[in-house]
């Protein structure tokens, strides 16, 4: 199953911790400082990164699902 | 090897560059979590997926009681020293100073102030590094980023000094006072004139719904003033203190100046500069299999935690192709440091900058700091020279 990202926008509060964690599926847009998905991700390769990710945002903007 | 770790006495004013390091390696090796009869009773967390945890988990590892082991009544910060909901609240206040498109539209002016600090210090043939190069840079910034002026900025330092000298209640509270006194002819003065700066903006900012009041106006320009320094001014020491003593790692980024981002990543973990940060338990928490009572004050170590090998192979070794992604040098978290990207920008510019002049070299034994006011390491002495007197062309 591919995972979903869910970004709450209004949450985000441009801290970075997602890039760190994937550094291949996010990145901060450089005008606003939120978090995006690059595109083509998420992928099933990605999976083990995304808990990572979605734990170590500070205010909890990233939720990972299964489609 | 845990007796050796029961003196560890993060206020000792014994630490040096050939101590602490080796005090973190024991202490990673000694276990998950020690307890410090010093001070009062505290646990040391040292390893780095427990130190990040605690981080994380900032409803057990509370900052409400203060960052600092023992912490002073009356020296609380904005907005380290609280949680949420108001922690979010104060946290804006100073992104409001820092934010990505400020800091991006900073770089022409960045670039020319360092230049102009390494200009002057390269004419006077080098110098104490420490007092000419890294305490001017951020001293600069602030006046340029919160509106201080120069003459109130340039007393920040003494100030500052001050405050930790002899570790009391009353001096901490006495230096706290002074640079109050001094913060507040800037803030009479732009209640004034008005400049369109940051102080201006914060002056009319509102928390929760209602205006700021004066104690919450002075605690934000203290945290920028004293933040804004310290760490800034420590690693600029540690960045050409790591140059000057290594001539292949200075050859290295001569031969390519776009690695910079990558020493400055690197030194961060390595000679991480705000090496540690007190929480307290809001309830029992399991850290490594050691219980920690609600109620306990807790000193995670940072520094030692970008040292862990379990995490970073070769910890001890200053390696700029290996993945620093994940160090703590800046925190984790809800408090995670808000002058990261502009600390980030100085340092690679600092860098970059650095390789238009000749080679830097050490000029005299440096001398290093303790652990000042608890969390700070870096240099209080460089002395450096340049390997020949002009300018390149």
């Amino acid at each position: 199953m591919t995972p979903r990202i869910h970004i709450d926008t209004a949450a985000c509060n441009g801290y970075g911790n997602c890039l760190v964690a994937a550094p291949d599926v996010f990145d901060l847009d450089p005008a606003t400082n939120i978090a995006f998905t690059r595109p083509g991700h998420p992928t099933d390769a990605d999976q083990n990164t995304l808990r990572e990710a979605e734990a170590d945002c500070p205010v909890r903007a990233i939720r990972i699902s299964e489609s | 090897m845990a007796s050796t770790i029961e003196g560890f006495d993060h206020l000792s004013p014994s630490w040096n560059d050939s101590t602490l390091w080796d005090a973190y390696e024991r202490m990673l090796s000694a276990g998950p979590a020690i307890y410090s009869p010093l001070h009062g009773g505290y646990w040391i967390i040292s390893r780095y997926s427990d130190v990040k945890a605690a981080l994380r988990d900032h409803e057990t590892f509370s900052s409400a009681s203060g960052h600092r082991i023992p912490m002073v009544d009356g020296m609380s910060s904005i907005p380290i020293d609280y949680d949420p909901p108001l922690h979010s609240h104060y946290r804006s206040l100073l992104t409001r100073a820092l934010t990505p498109d400020s800091i991006r539209d900073l770089q022409p002016w960045l670039t020319s102030m360092i230049s102009e600090v390494l200009a002057s210090f390269h004419q006077s043939g080098g110098g104490d590094a420490v007092a000419d190069v890294a305490l001017s840079i951020p001293l600069r910034v602030l006046t340029k980023i919160v509106g201080f002026s120069p003459a109130t900025v340039a007393r920040f330092r003494e100030l500052t000094e001050d405050i930790w000298r002899h570790g009391t209640a009353e001096s901490q509270l006495r230096g706290r006072a002074a640079l109050v006194e001094a913060v507040d002819r800037d803030i009479d003065e732009h209640r004034a004139r008005r400049p369109d700066d940051y102080l201006t903006w914060l002056l009319d900012a509102e928390v929760d719904g209602r205006p700021i009041d004066i104690g919450e106006i002075h605690s934000v320009l203290l945290t920028l003033a004293v933040a804004g320094h310290e760490t800034t001014l420590n690693s600029v020491g540690t960045l050409l203190y790591l140059l000057a003593s290594n001539s292949s790692l200075q050859e290295r980024l001569r031969t390519d100046p776009g690695v910079a981002p990558l020493y400055v990543e690197e030194m961060l973990r390595l000679r991480t500069p705000a090496q540690m940060f007190a929480r307290r338990t809001t309830r029992e928490v399991d850290v490594g299999g050691i219980t920690i009572p609600e109620g306990s004050w807790v000193l995670l170590l940072n520094a030692a935690a970008n040292r862990d090998f379990r995490q970073f192979e070769h910890p001890n070794e200053f390696d700029i192709h290996r993945s620093a992604r994940g160090h703590l040098a800046f925190g984790w978290g809800i408090h995670q440091c808000v002058g990261s990207a502009l600390a980030r920008s100085e340092l690679r510019i600092l860098l970059e900058t650095l390789c238009q002049y000749p080679p830097i070299t050490l000029a005299a034994d440096p001398t290093f700091t303790a652990i000042e006011a608890g969390t700070h390491f870096g240099l209080r002495k460089l002395p450096l020279s340049f390997a020949d007197s002009a300018p390149r062309s």
